[in-house]
């Protein structure tokens, strides 16, 4: 059963001020965090208000609210989902990769690329944001979900 | 070759009789043994129509059929998957999704502050477009019932960047009948776009060929009154419902919206809709031979502004729609 949990204000204040540090990504007004796992954070800009969710809850199984977006890596870095990256326009910490990276990325492979070392956002040739990318220095580790690869 | 799969003798008949025009009748057999075109609807959450147009003219012949609707496109393409298989669908900037599919949300028309129920959500192409339409705001319910559907529905939102909606899982009749008797939440507007006999996709989906049978068109009769009766228990006063099938089934379509006016207080509304359409019917049965009602029955006149759509009149698959208002609150019995 998944566990969904509004983040409390200070704690979501915390992960804000990381997306903008590391990002630079302003949340939407009214957009809230909730927690779904250990490690797994879901944005949710709807508003309804917390108490009828709870009564929501009580008489139907909440699968999910709202979208997937964040991934705390054991580093201490945020890892984002491609949606999250598409929606939130981040600034900072880009890494845009030319036609043939692109096409080797999107199949799911790691790719042989010097960068610098952290969690970087990926951007396709097209300027398509692919969520994040983990570069060691000399190698870029793929983070696209199975579903999302390009199939030959 | 596979052989032709042809209509079973008594849908034949009943499609005849909703069809009485041998000319009529001939096109539309016609048509369910074409497959769709290529319909998808742009996903304006993460795109603008006027990019994934540009982006998808150089690579397909593309249209926008409806100048008031740029989100509705049609493409043609070459190889069977190719749309499924492209960038910009995995990046969820589009939904492959039936013209007649997208006539549902268009007909709700929800606003960016209500709070929406889309009771039998999956696969969600529905409940993206409501999300595009609200601008991710305001809040949907997307309910269903089973697992698989479920996991599909989740998938699909994620894709399309949805985040004002909260998946639910429970029995579209239960859940109704206990937000209606246990708390005080009611909604704006709710789509219900009801489990059918699936006349409507015979163009696509062959097996509906093999697998119609009228005991089936009853046993979802059933169903679909009961899905419409409580999911007016929690429609706020004024608020609307969307009620949809992609059948053509009058025991489905306009019998259900027949008995929602003689249980209920409830308004039928005039659709605006992109496509043409014809009017729901008025008489329906008095030929049990034909696999029709023995009796012949007679709805409320009011159903005439219900919206049949046949494939062969605007390229789509065959779909029903009706929109009620309701005029007071519905105690939940």
């Amino acid at each position: 059963m998944m566990i969904q949990t509004f983040l409390w204000p200070k704690e979501s204040k915390a992960i804000q001020e990381q997306l903008k540090e590391q990002f630079n990504i302003k949340l939407y007004d009214g957009m809230k965090l909730v927690r779904t796992a250990k490690d797994k954070i879901r944005f949710f800009t709807g508003s309804m208000d917390i108490e009828d969710i709870k009564q929501i809850s009580e008489i139907a199984f909440i699968e999910t609210l709202g979208l997937y977006g964040i991934r705390e890596d054991k580093s201490g870095e945020l890892r984002l989902s491609i949606d999250a990256t598409q929606i939130l326009n981040p600034e900072k910490n880009i890494l845009k990769l030319n036609s043939e990276e692109t096409n080797t990325y999107l199949k799911g492979e790691d790719l042989d690329k010097e960068a610098e070392k952290g969690m970087l956002i990926i951007q396709s040739s097209d300027s398509d944001f692919l969520g994040c990318a983990k570069s060691t220095g000399e190698k870029l580790l793929n983070h696209i979900p199975k579903a999302r690869r390009m199939r030959t | 070759m596979s052989k032709k799969p042809e209509l079973k003798e008594k849908l034949e008949n009943r499609l005849k009789a909703l069809l009485p025009d041998p000319k009529d009748f001939a096109l539309y057999n016609e048509t369910i043994h074409i497959k769709s075109p290529n319909w998808i609807r742009c996903n304006t959450l993460k795109i603008s129509t006027e990019n994934l147009f540009k982006r998808l003219s150089e690579k397909w012949p593309i249209e926008q059929p409806f100048p008031e609707y740029p989100e509705i496109m049609l493409v043609s393409v070459l190889e069977p998957g190719e749309l499924g298989k492209s960038i910009e669908h995995i990046l969820g900037y589009f939904y492959i999704q039936n013209l007649a599919s997208m006539l549902p949300p268009i007909a709700l028309d929800p606003k960016p502050e209500e709070l929406v129920l889309d009771l039998t959500a999956a696969p969600g192409s529905k409940t993206t477009q409501l999300a595009s339409y609200m601008e991710n705001k305001g809040t949907i319910i997307a309910n269903e019932l089973k697992l698989g559907r479920l996991k599909v529905l989740s998938a699909n939102l994620e894709r399309c960047g949805v985040t004002n909606t909260i998946i639910t899982k429970k029995d579209a009749v239960a859940f109704c009948s206990r937000l209606g008797k246990e708390t005080k939440i009611r909604f704006d507007k709710i789509l219900l776009d009801a489990p059918c006999g699936g006349e409507g996709t015979l163009r696509d989906d062959a097996k509906t060929f093999y697998m119609w049978n009228l005991k089936m068109v009853k046993k979802f009769s059933r169903i679909q009154k009961k899905l419409l009766a409580t999911a007016l228990y929690i429609l706020k006063p004024g608020g609307t419902i969307i009620y949809s099938t992609c059948t053509h089934a009058p025991e489905e379509n306009e019998e259900i919206i027949n008995f929602a006016l003689d249980n209920f207080p409830v308004k039928v509304e005039t659709l605006s809709l992109p496509i043409k359409g014809r009017p729901g019917i008025t008489n329906w049965g008095g030929s049990s031979e034909n696999g029709m009602p023995s009796e012949n029955k007679k709805y409320n006149p009011e159903v005439t502004k219900t919206c049949r759509v046949y494939p062969h009149d605007d390229n789509t698959q065959g779909f029903f729609l009706a929109k009620l208002t309701l005029l007071e609150e519905v105690k939940p019995r």
